[in-house]
């Protein structure tokens, strides 16, 4: 078989600073070779013997010394095997092209004023254009296709595949490039075609999948160094546990280097933080900062790089206060009992189970008044906590277990300062009608059926559980558009009132003397609405186009846009001094994991030694 | 070496000294020089000056010619030890081969003293070293011993140069020589032998050798050097190797014995570990064979 020396590659060419072993073998060997010296005065005598034995054959002299070759050649295989050859070669014109389009989060990064997604794509129509007359399939890396990673199967019409392309959406999730490998794999009946895959594959993972993948052509996007961003800037005040507020910061670099810059965090115009930061690749930095309650303002957290303090890196803007109660997530893994497992009751007591035995504990009341104390217990108040006793003031004590979540579900992959906590409850008891005064009204969700929010004297509460374990909810792009909702509840004034975005809330007062009224959605459906104090709040606005809202006398219209690049779920905004640009093609085909090889040669090697070991061959000097 | 043990087991070796010659029978070593002895050898016709005594009357008055009686002169044997003080004889070791040598040295001059004979030492390298000249006198033992004493090793060994070295030199007296070495001499022995044995030595040859030199107790990997020079070989050392010395070497021995043989010359073979007197006793049989 004919080898092309010239087109192997080496995936780690760090590995062949083994070969500086070669010349401490070499010393090692002759050190050995300091042998017990004898004067004899039969010296002829072993002269004769020796010119006897001398071997005349010049291979057997070599084979005397075949202990220091083995060694020489195991360093030399092993040095050749880490550094992970593998041979590159142009692609055959008669193959099928994948082309599967990274739309991950990191994706969302803005680099010239363009996102990575946006420039992936146009690298994929340009690949297109070059790649005329082949049969292609394009496919994402997480669900974005109408809710799939790919629409249709191989195909050439060139126009069909571009439409494709431009409508791949941004996903706020991270890659899963074996599942979408396997999807390939599934439509390409189980042959492997030729992918190309175009994204700048920061995770760990993905790199190393990528890398070992057969008939892979790697067009990467983005700059490395651009992937530090913020991702979460948060506060909390929550007196019952801490009189202060907390700001909760978290840096991520999404990248495979290390990065360094300057993290500012301003509160009005106080600067509260200033630092040089470096962060190594897929690392985070999680910190928080504690502040004086009443301090206010906006708080804002910027990257800087270098001295370049005129760029306006702002991160993320949380205005504070909101003035209204909190968020609380409550993940349940039997989402449909919760609200009736959940006692509405003052007073609750838990008797914390702990490896320290049993401890009272009075649970954080969530609510006020009327609305009763929705408990919740903090995992963070003992780490070993297993089992709950609950008294709902019966006499009767039950215990519940807590059941822990895997560490990967407990924490939102976007918005991370959302942290699920599983706290299952069994019992089931009906809702006391007399709650019927508080207004609690569901803002119904396909995706996420049991959200409750209620206001009580000024102040709002949102409780919306679902199935952390099973449930794929927070991993979808919708969240943090839910979440977006939220707090628009929560701050109603600032909700737009007739030009939203995908996810806004509408807002608008109809007539006080009216109850309901209902919105005619773009795609005709029709949802019933409860005025409260006649105004209409109304949240589903997912799809774009022109809504409708009526009631008895009045109509009112709203429009939602379909921009994507306007969407609020990328984790990060536009930095502007980014600079980013495709890299040169890596074409690695077909993937001969020649390291295997020779790591079985060495192994033959050692067996060898072994076996000239044990036999003693060739022992004569 | 002056010690009593040694003194003691010479005095042993003294009883032999009555029965044993060297090569030839003592009283029977005739010298070519016309001397004073009671054996006639030959007439010559009387020359003014010779001495009036030696004239044959009783054929003076057969052939009325004047006549000299000649006699032969009958001289004492002498006795040459010649030991091998090359580095191959010594060694770290307490029983060397050069010790084993001067033993029997010495043992052999004590005997031909006792025997009222002529001895002489030489030990030699390379070349004669150092020399002790002949005498007879009993009191000679003492001189033997401190020449003995002040021998030690050193050089290469060239017992053919050596004993050229010997014959070459003037006043040499012929006699018997016994050659004490261990014959690992790179450039060969035989030459040596031979001058010898034209200059009309009865030359006695013993081979002492040590038991490390018969069986090498090294295995595994070494380095053997030459004692007496700088060469090295690397070994490993294994029975077979062991095995092809020991032929090696005994090939060796027995050339020495058949060339020996050939110019009927007593031969004997020593080793360090038996006990000098027993070699000893052993020499003066292969002299009597």
């Amino acid at each position: 078989m004919f080898i092309d020396l010239s087109r192997v590659r080496f995936e780690t060419p760090y590995a062949f600073f083994l070969l500086l072993l070669i010349p401490v073998i070499i010393a090692i060997h002759q050190f050995q070779r300091e042998r017990m010296l004898i004067k004899s005065s039969a010296y002829s005598i072993w002269e004769e013997v020796f010119n006897e034995i001398k071997p005349k054959n010049t291979l057997v002299q070599m084979l005397r010394n075949i202990l220091i070759y083995l060694h020489i050649f195991f360093v030399l295989f092993l040095s050749i095997a880490i550094a992970n050859p593998h041979y590159t070669s142009s692609i055959p014109s008669d193959k099928k092209i994948a082309i599967l389009i990274d739309n991950s989060a990191s994706m969302s990064t803005v680099e010239d004023g363009v996102t990575r997604l946006e420039r992936a794509k146009s690298a994929a129509i340009e690949l297109i254009k070059n790649g005329k007359n082949r049969s292609i399939l394009v496919s994402t890396t997480v669900d974005s296709i109408n809710g799939r990673r790919f629409d249709g199967l191989f195909t050439d019409d060139q126009e069909k595949i571009t439409r494709r392309i431009l409508s791949i959406t941004q996903s706020s999730s991270s890659e899963n490039i074996d599942k979408a490998l396997d999807n390939i794999r599934l439509v390409g009946k189980n042959s492997l075609p030729i992918i190309y895959y175009i994204g700048d594959g920061n995770r760990k993972s993905t790199a190393k999948t990528l890398r070992m993948t057969k008939n892979i052509v790697i067009i990467p996007i983005g700059n490395e160094k651009n992937n530090l961003g913020i991702i979460n800037l948060s506060s909390r005040f929550i007196p019952q546990i801490n009189k202060k507020r907390e700001i909760r910061v978290l840096v991520k670099n999404f990248g495979t280097v290390a990065v360094s810059n300057h993290l500012e965090l301003t509160l009005g115009k106080r600067n509260i933080f200033n630092r040089d930061i470096t962060l190594n690749a897929m690392k985070s930095l999680d910190f928080a900062l504690k502040l004086p309650a009443g301090e206010t303002g906006v708080l804002k957290a910027r990257l800087l790089n270098g001295d370049n303090y005129k760029n306006d890196n702002t991160a993320f803007h949380i205005i504070e206060p909101l003035n209204l109660a909190k968020v609380t997530v409550v993940a349940n893994t039997y989402p449909r009992n919760i609200l009736s497992s959940l006692r509405i009751q003052k007073d609750i007591a838990v008797d914390v189970l702990s490896e320290k035995g049993f401890k009272k504990q009075a649970l954080t009341g969530e609510l006020e008044d009327s609305i009763g104390v929705f408990y919740r217990v903090l995992p963070d108040y003992d780490p070993f906590l297993s089992t709950v006793f609950i008294n709902p003031g019966f006499g009767r004590t039950k215990a519940y277990r807590v059941k822990e979540l895997p560490a990967w579900r407990r924490q939102h992959p976007i918005v991370e300062n959302i942290s699920f906590s599983s706290f299952f409850v069994g019992n089931i008891y009906p809702v006391p009608s007399t709650l019927a005064k508080v207004n609690i009204s569901p803002i119904l969700s396909a995706e996420m059926p049991l959200i409750y929010s209620s206001e009580n004297k000024g102040k709002k509460t949102v409780i919306f559980t679902f199935d952390a374990e099973a449930a794929g909810l927070s991993m979808q792009p919708s969240f943090p558009i839910l979440l977006r909702r939220i707090i628009q509840w929560f701050n109603i004034n600032t909700v737009p009132e007739n030009n939203l975005n995908p996810g806004d809330i509408f807002h608008a007062y109809l007539d006080k003397n009216e109850d309901t009224a209902y919105v005619l959605s773009p795609d005709s459906k029709k949802n019933t609405i409860k005025l409260i104090n006649g105004n209409i709040i109304f949240a589903e606005t997912a799809k774009s186009g022109i809504y409708r809202v009526k009631s008895k006398d009045k109509e009112l219209l709203f429009s939602v846009k379909n921009d994507p690049a306007e969407s609020d779920i990328s984790p990060k905004l536009p930095r502007n001094n980014l600079v980013g640009k495709a890299k040169k093609w890596t074409v690695t085909e077909p993937f001969v994991e020649t390291w295997k090889l020779l790591s079985a040669c060495a192994f033959v090697l050692l067996m060898c030694e072994w076996w000239y070991q044990k036999k003693g061959i060739y022992a004569l000097y | 070496m002056k010690n009593e043990a040694f003194l003691r087991d010479l005095e042993k070796l003294s009883f032999i000294a009555k029965k044993i010659n060297f090569g030839t029978r003592i009283g029977d070593s005739i010298s070519k020089r016309r001397g004073n002895s009671l054996e006639f050898v030959d007439y010559k016709e009387y020359n003014p000056g010779d001495e009036l005594r030696s004239i044959d009357w009783n054929l003076y008055g057969r052939v009325n010619k004047l006549y000299l009686k000649v006699f032969s002169e009958e001289v004492d044997l002498n006795v040459s030890v010649f030991i091998d003080s090359s580095m191959s004889m010594g060694g770290k070791i307490k029983e060397t081969k050069l010790l084993y040598a001067k033993k029997l040295a010495a043992a052999i001059s004590y005997i031909a003293l006792k025997s009222l004979n002529s001895v002489s030492l030489f030990s030699f390298s390379n070349s004669i070293e150092n020399v002790l000249p002949p005498s007879r006198k009993q009191g000679h033992i003492e001189q033997v011993f401190d020449f003995l004493e002040n021998i030690s090793s050193g050089n290469k060994t060239n017992i053919n140069e050596s004993m050229k070295n010997f014959v070459m030199r003037k006043g040499t007296a012929t006699g018997v020589a016994i050659i004490i070495s261990d014959f690992f001499s790179a450039p060969g022995y035989k030459e040596g032998i031979k001058y010898l044995i034209h200059k009309g030595f009865v030359v006695n040859i013993i081979q002492v050798l040590s038991p490390e030199d018969k069986k090498p107790s090294m295995i595994g990997k070494v380095r053997i050097q030459d004692i007496e020079g700088i060469s090295a070989l690397s070994l490993n050392v294994n029975e077979i190797m062991l095995r092809k010395y020991s032929k090696k070497l005994n090939r060796y021995i027995d050339d020495l014995n058949s060339f020996c043989t050939m110019y009927n010359v007593p031969y004997l073979h020593a080793d360090t570990s038996m006990h000098f007197e027993e070699t000893v006793l052993k020499f003066f049989r292969v002299q009597n064979r």
